[in-house]
């Protein structure tokens, strides 16, 4: 636990210094910003379009449609900021030979993977929450509305963060380089969203997380459709970082 | 210290070790001799559990190393050939790193941090990011002495570096000669003559020389030289320098001149010039 707690303190002093975690805070800050912003800008900016004396009847915006633009920036602009800034967890590590020297000092190859982990998991979960906080703020001072399945629609979409924090200490582990990450990451999202084309997999998809947002605020569908796919998730998670465990064991440096 | 026995590993074809064989006597400055791609650097990762053997054992204190776990690493020290850090640390916060990982008290890693700072000379503040090859050499052997390990394993510490670089390194290793057990690879032989008191030498995935260096030299001399002095009161203050007697085979040949045999004529050269 003790070794634990120092390379913890290690990956977090790493990020600060190298402004990944500044980075990645100020991304999420301003996704947390411009989302309830554009949702109540929107309609008044295609008005000013003037489309040649063309009416476009734009129904007044509603807090759910701040929700939506948060969930469409941050399942797409913030992951992808995340997946670019932690691609490089295990990878740089293992390509540049920073780890031999605190292995040889006695670090359990163990505890790299799940302290890499939690750094990550920390920052994301950090970073999400303080976006998700201004634009509950923004939202409330726009409009009064209540949320239908609130905790579940913000964990799907978090859990599906830490699905590609453990995919990508994965695939860093397996190839020890950026691009072997980035790529299995890239990968796995092409095969997610291949399998949502058949709607009997839809449930059990982790994709559903991130694309069933909209349908859990309308309550168009029940909450329950949807827990196979939280399960998998958490499956997957656990699955990706036990075989990131096993694989660093066997990797010779 | 050090017992390795049979040790053999392949990488694909490749056989690089061939049931090799070595005792690393404690206290000693073990040379481990070998042309690059020898195998030196693969048999210092197996003796950290960094590799996986194909057969045989290896034994650090008497325990069996196990690839992938680095139970036995902590009687060792680590100086890689070209040593990696984290560049955003400055060399301060990189030994309290390794301190902290090696479950070393707080009082304890400053201290000790402090003397070794002083001791590779590397008392700056500046990131380590900024630091030259050299530096990063001596930060390298501050941070494998820290624990004070029972067994230092050095891969090629001079290799890179210019003579002065290379001096300095010596310099360390040999002021801490006798505090640890040194095993040092290299392909240098001035080096191993300058401060090696048992060597083995790696060849074609053998071992084909293994002994107490003075043993070695007195039986395999590559060169040797006679000197004639113009008194014998000449002679016996050259035999009182430093390490003249320490290093190199010597046989009286009469009242005025002596016969040093070394494996490196250039270093002898020097010696006797000076």
């Amino acid at each position: 636990m003790k070794q634990f707690n120092v390379f913890l303190h290690k990956e977090i002093t790493e990020n600060l210094r190298t402004y990944k975690s500044q980075i990645l805070i100020a991304v999420f800050l301003l996704l947390g910003i411009i989302s309830p912003l554009l949702a109540k800008l929107l309609p008044e900016i295609i008005g000013s379009i003037g489309l040649d004396g063309l009416a476009i009847a734009l129904p007044e915006p509603t807090a759910l449609d701040a929700w939506t633009q948060f969930f469409h920036n941050v399942s797409q602009m913030g992951l992808l900021c995340m997946v670019i800034l932690f691609s490089g967890l295990m990878a740089n590590e293992l390509a540049h030979g920073t780890l031999i020297n605190l292995l040889a000092k006695g670090l359990s190859r163990t505890t790299v993977i799940l302290a890499k982990f939690a750094s990550a998991s920390l920052q994301w979960t950090l970073a999400y929450l303080l976006c998700l906080g201004t634009c509950a703020l923004y939202t409330a001072f726009y409009w009064s509305a209540s949320l239908h399945h609130g905790w579940l629609v913000f964990g799907g979409l978090w859990l599906f963060g830490e699905l590609l924090i453990a995919l990508m200490i994965f695939g860093g582990t397996l190839s020890s380089s950026f691009y072997g990450s980035l790529s299995l990451c890239a990968g796995a999202i092409i095969l997610f969203t291949l399998l949502s084309l058949f709607p009997d997999a839809v449930s059990l998809n982790p994709l559903s997380l991130t694309s069933s947002t909209q349908a859990l605020l309308t309550n168009s569908q029940s909450i329950t459709y949807y827990l196979p796919a939280y399960g998998i998730t958490a499956v997957l998670i656990a699955s990706f970082l036990l075989g990131s465990i096993w694989l660093f064991k066997k990797k010779p440096l | 210290m050090l017992e390795i026995t049979n040790l053999t590993k392949r990488f694909k074809d490749h056989l690089v070790l061939d049931h090799i064989s070595l005792n690393v006597p404690d206290g000693s400055i073990f040379g481990f001799i070998g042309s690059n791609g020898a195998g030196k650097t693969t048999t210092m990762k197996l003796i950290l559990g960094l590799l996986k053997a194909d057969e045989g054992e290896i034994k650090v204190n008497g325990e069996p190393v196990e690839f992938g776990q680095s139970k036995t690493n902590r009687n060792i020290g680590y100086l890689a050939d070209v040593p990696q850090f984290y560049n955003y640390l400055n060399a301060k916060d990189y030994l309290s790193l390794c301190g902290r990982i090696s479950d070393m008290p707080a009082k304890t890693i400053a201290a000790r941090s402090d003397d070794l700072l002083n001791l590779v000379g590397l008392s700056t503040k500046k990131r380590i990011g900024s630091f030259s090859r050299g530096m990063k050499q001596r930060l390298g052997v501050a941070s494998a002495l820290l624990n004070r390990p029972k067994l230092l394993i050095c891969d090629e510490p001079t290799s890179a570096l210019d003579p002065v670089g290379r001096k300095e390194i010596l310099d360390i290793l040999n002021q801490i000669k006798g505090e640890t057990t040194i095993l040092f690879s290299t392909h240098i032989l001035s080096d191993v003559e300058r401060i090696c008191d048992h060597v083995a030498l790696l060849n074609h995935a053998h071992i084909v020389l293994d002994g107490e260096l003075r043993e070695l030299m007195e039986k395999h001399p590559l060169h040797s030289k006679t000197l004639h002095f113009s008194s014998p009161a000449d002679k016996t203050s050259f035999l009182s320098l430093p390490d003249i007697t320490m290093h190199y085979r010597i046989t009286d040949e009469s009242d005025t001149s002596i016969t040093i045999s070394t494996m490196n004529l250039e270093s002898l050269l020097m010696e006797a010039f000076q």
